[in-house]
């Protein structure tokens, strides 16, 4: 059984193509959120065993959401998705307990290669 | 790069929510410039752009995106106030992005060139406000043309006295002390959160004693790929391996057991002798020539498959009404099964039940496939505030749009094409219409002009109105313009002088100006406008203002319409046009100089032989019909022989040369098969108006 991840971005586009992704590698994806807020609660119901973290989004940002997941799961694995120009938020998220960080625009081979790394 | 034309579609239509999302909010944002929230809002809907455009390798637009974000980052800040130049300049970016989304649509390459003038514009606004030049950001690919490497080794350059008390210490009271050595992969982004993520999970199994570069250096990602450090902690080799092959992007780490005495003699040596770059570095030119040829992929493969797939036009659908498809579809199926069934036992009576439910089941599915068409308004009013902003900058004019009704829907078709009309008549009002502030005041309005435009369902049709509370029309400065340019104006009343501004080639504006045109306009407008199948009319007062109705059909495809037989062929006119239908004698129609006449509501109307004008011969002797139609605020007399009866009938598109003839809309087809042309009654009497001017 591939290992459950969540996927939380805000734009259609980036979850569809980082699902693509994960699918095509063997990954099963347990949920989808489109915010920070969504993503705790599918935190809860879905169970995930990772969890990739988009950063700017709306109601809740990514940071928040992490430091929230962290607080009911404190082995929760988080990978944040950051861009270009987010170094402060990139080491706030560090911080928070972040395992790692992916950059967009997204790569196959490196999505996959952090999201093995953090699961193995 | 990863294929991703399996996401174009989603792309682009994200992206156009996207910008259409910052449009208002931007517009709002002039309006509230300290509002926060709108300004995050804004942030994120361009980092979001930002995102998709680099994941779908379209760098030009990633890099205005870029741009753009930056500059709502200082506002986000504080460290720049948003002013009316700001909100135009990201206008034009927003509108450039446009153009740019457009040609990529289009599969056409996007060269720098297209932004670079925005770009020196959006520096100098960061300049401004940060005091520093701004670095042209390099791009990814080209720090990725990396120089042949080094072969990655632990040898240090600084270490010092101090550093190696600090080892010794450690290795006395037991700790082991390892030399570690690390390259980051090749392009690697945002390489200074790497190294804090690296080293983060360190500190948390011991102390880094020594780094090269400096930690500063490599927090701020000032590197290359590769650093070295000093790790003191209780963990075993292996188990120092694995908290850093646990992040990802490392390309390589080299961790030895680190001996004080050793390191100093090799510092030293290195010093003497620098290490000179491998001749063949195998892994960098692996990576190299596989995105090279990744990137020929790109720009080649991808080509073929899209060259010729034209832009596809997508509708939203709510998903009740889909929903509600099926259910019908699915009754539909019953239903058809149990006329099967009912034909094989010979039982005409079940056939005519099921035939029953059938025919009420396509009319429910004609319906809904209507409605499935059907658009907001909002769909194209939503760009109009903005150009309102825009025009009223321009023109030095203070003005206010007011929208009314912008859910009220129309068909697809119908939706997409009202945008240009619409803007035409917006422009004509800001331009023409509204007056500057102070004429306004002199004349006791308030300084700002408001232009109204409202949509509402009216029976089958849809009425927009556009109203301004400008100068109006003069008739007179009409008149005065329209005998100017040899239009003879006599014994017009001022309605038919003020119609005069929809003929071809009428212009009242003075000079012409790059806002309005040069009065070409109207005439097209209500070509559009009847094209579609509607009209349009004006009032309009000195002073006061002027306002436009157009009224459009619901839907384009299905009209109620009147049969009639003109000679032995059938023909359909549009029941809404139609006023009346009156019995003729031959000897009732007046012949007056130049035109067939008939007396109708105490007035006199001109009569439309449509057996002459389509060359048919009449059947009819001397009894005839009259179809009494309204055409531009006139009614025609439209003669045929026989009258079949009203039906509702779906309109097929025929020939564009047939199309050209100006006598028909469409065609239709009857239940027995046979076709009946469908008469464009406006071509035919505005034809018969002509004649008569």
């Amino acid at each position: 059984m591939g290992k459950k991840i969540l996927i939380v971005d805000d734009a259609v586009f980036m979850r569809i193509k980082l699902k693509d992704i994960l699918e095509k590698n063997g990954y099963e994806v347990a949920g989808e959120a489109q915010n920070g807020k969504e993503a705790i609660e599918k935190y809860q119901s879905a169970s995930p065993d990772l969890v990739t973290m988009d950063i700017t989004m709306p109601e809740v940002d990514g940071i928040q959401a992490l430091k929230k997941i962290r607080e009911i799961d404190g082995n929760a694995k988080v990978i944040m998705c950051s861009a270009m120009g987010q170094q402060g938020m990139v080491m706030d998220a560090i911080k928070a307990g972040a395992i790692d960080f992916i950059v967009k625009p997204f790569d196959t081979e490196r999505v996959i290669k952090a999201v093995d790394k953090a699961l193995s | 790069m990863d294929d991703n034309s399996a996401y174009r579609e989603l792309f682009f239509e994200e992206s156009e929510d996207n910008l259409q999302k910052l449009n208002d909010n931007v517009l709002e944002l002039e309006k509230e410039p300290d509002n926060k929230d709108l300004i995050n809002e804004i942030f994120r809907a361009a980092h979001t752009l930002k995102g998709s455009s680099a994941t779908m390798g379209y760098d030009v637009m990633t890099k205005l995106t870029h741009r753009m974000e930056d500059i709502f980052d200082l506002f986000k800040t504080d460290k720049l106030k948003v002013n009316g130049d700001h909100i135009s300049l990201i206008f034009k970016c927003l509108d450039k992005l446009t153009e740019l989304l457009n040609d990529l649509q289009d599969d056409k390459e996007l060269s720098e060139d297209q932004i670079s003038e925005l770009i020196t514009e959006l520096n100098k606004v960061e300049t401004s406000a940060t005091g520093k030049a701004v670095e042209d950001t390099p791009t990814e690919s080209s720090q990725e043309a990396k120089k042949p490497q080094v072969k990655l080794d632990t040898v240090f350059a600084s270490l010092e006295e101090p550093d190696l008390d600090v080892v010794k210490q450690a290795k006395s009271s037991g700790h082991n002390v390892f030399a570690i050595a690390i390259r980051l992969d090749q392009g690697t982004l945002l390489k200074g959160p790497r190294v804090f993520l690296i080293m983060q999970k360190l500190d948390e199994e011991g102390d880094v004693v020594h780094t090269e570069p400096t930690a500063d250096l490599l927090e701020n990602g000032n590197f290359d790929t590769d650093f070295k450090l000093i790790f003191v902690t209780n963990s075993s080799l292996d188990e120092v391996k694995s908290i850093i092959n646990s992040s990802s992007e490392i390309d390589q780490v080299i961790i030895e057991d680190f001996d004080g005495e050793k390191a100093m003699k090799a510092q030293e040596e290195r010093k003497k002798n620098p290490p000179t770059p491998q001749k063949a570095p195998a892994k960098p030119k692996a990576a190299a020539s596989a995105k090279s040829v990744a990137k020929k992929a790109k720009s080649g493969a991808p080509k073929h498959e899209t060259a010729h797939h034209p832009r596809n036009q997508s509708i939203r659908v709510d998903l009740g009404r889909l929903d509600r498809f099926l259910n019908l579809v699915s009754e539909l199926v019953v239903y058809r099964n149990q006329m099967e069934d009912s034909s094989h036992r010979n039982d005409l009576d079940g056939i005519k039940d099921s035939l029953e439910q059938v025919s009420r089941l396509t009319s429910e599915l004609q319906d809904l496939v209507l409605r499935i068409r059907m658009q907001q308004v909002s769909l194209v009013f939503s760009r109009f505030p903005r150009m309102i902003r825009d025009l009223s900058r321009d023109l030095h004019k203070e003005m206010d749009l007011v929208i009314i009704g912008e859910d009220t829907e129309l068909d697809k078709t119908v939706v997409t094409e009202l945008g240009e009309p619409l803007i035409h008549l917006l422009r004509n009002s800001a331009d023409h219409g509204i007056e500057d502030p102070e004429t306004r005041e002199k004349l006791g309005k308030p300084r700002k002009g408001t232009i109204t435009l409202s949509a509402y369902q009216e029976g089958n049709q849809v009425i927009i109105t556009l109203e301004d509370d400008g100068k109006g029309i003069d008739p007179q400065v009409i008149k005065k313009s329209a005998e100017e340019k040899g239009i003879n104006t006599e014994g017009m009343s001022e309605d038919e002088l003020r119609l005069l501004i929809f003929h071809p080639g009428f212009s009242t504006a003075k000079k012409i100006t790059n806002i309005s045109g040069r009065g070409v306009g109207l005439d097209a407008v209500k070509t559009k406008i009847t094209g579609l199948g509607g009209s349009i009319e004006m009032r309009s007062q000195v002073n006061v203002g002027s306002k436009f109705i157009i009224k459009l059909p619901l839907t384009l495809s299905i009209i109620q319409a009147l049969m009639v037989k003109i000679g032995n062929e059938n023909f359909a006119i549009p029941l809404d046009v139609v006023e009346k239908v009156v019995m003729l004698d031959e000897s009732e129609i007046i012949s007056t100089a130049e035109n067939e006449v008939y007396r109708y509501q105490g007035g006199i109307i001109p009569i439309i032989r449509t057996n002459e004008l389509l060359k048919i011969k009449s059947t009819a002797e001397d009894k005839k019909f009259a179809i009494i139609v309204k055409s531009d605020q006139q009614y025609f007399g439209i003669l045929a022989d026989q009258l079949i009866g009203q039906k509702e009938i779906v309109i097929k598109k025929i020939d564009p040369v047939l199309q050209k003839i100006n006598r028909y809309q469409g065609a239709t087809i009857f239940n027995n098969g046979s076709i009946a042309l469908i008469l464009d009654v406006n071509a035919l009497c505005q034809g018969k108006g002509k004649v008569k001017s």
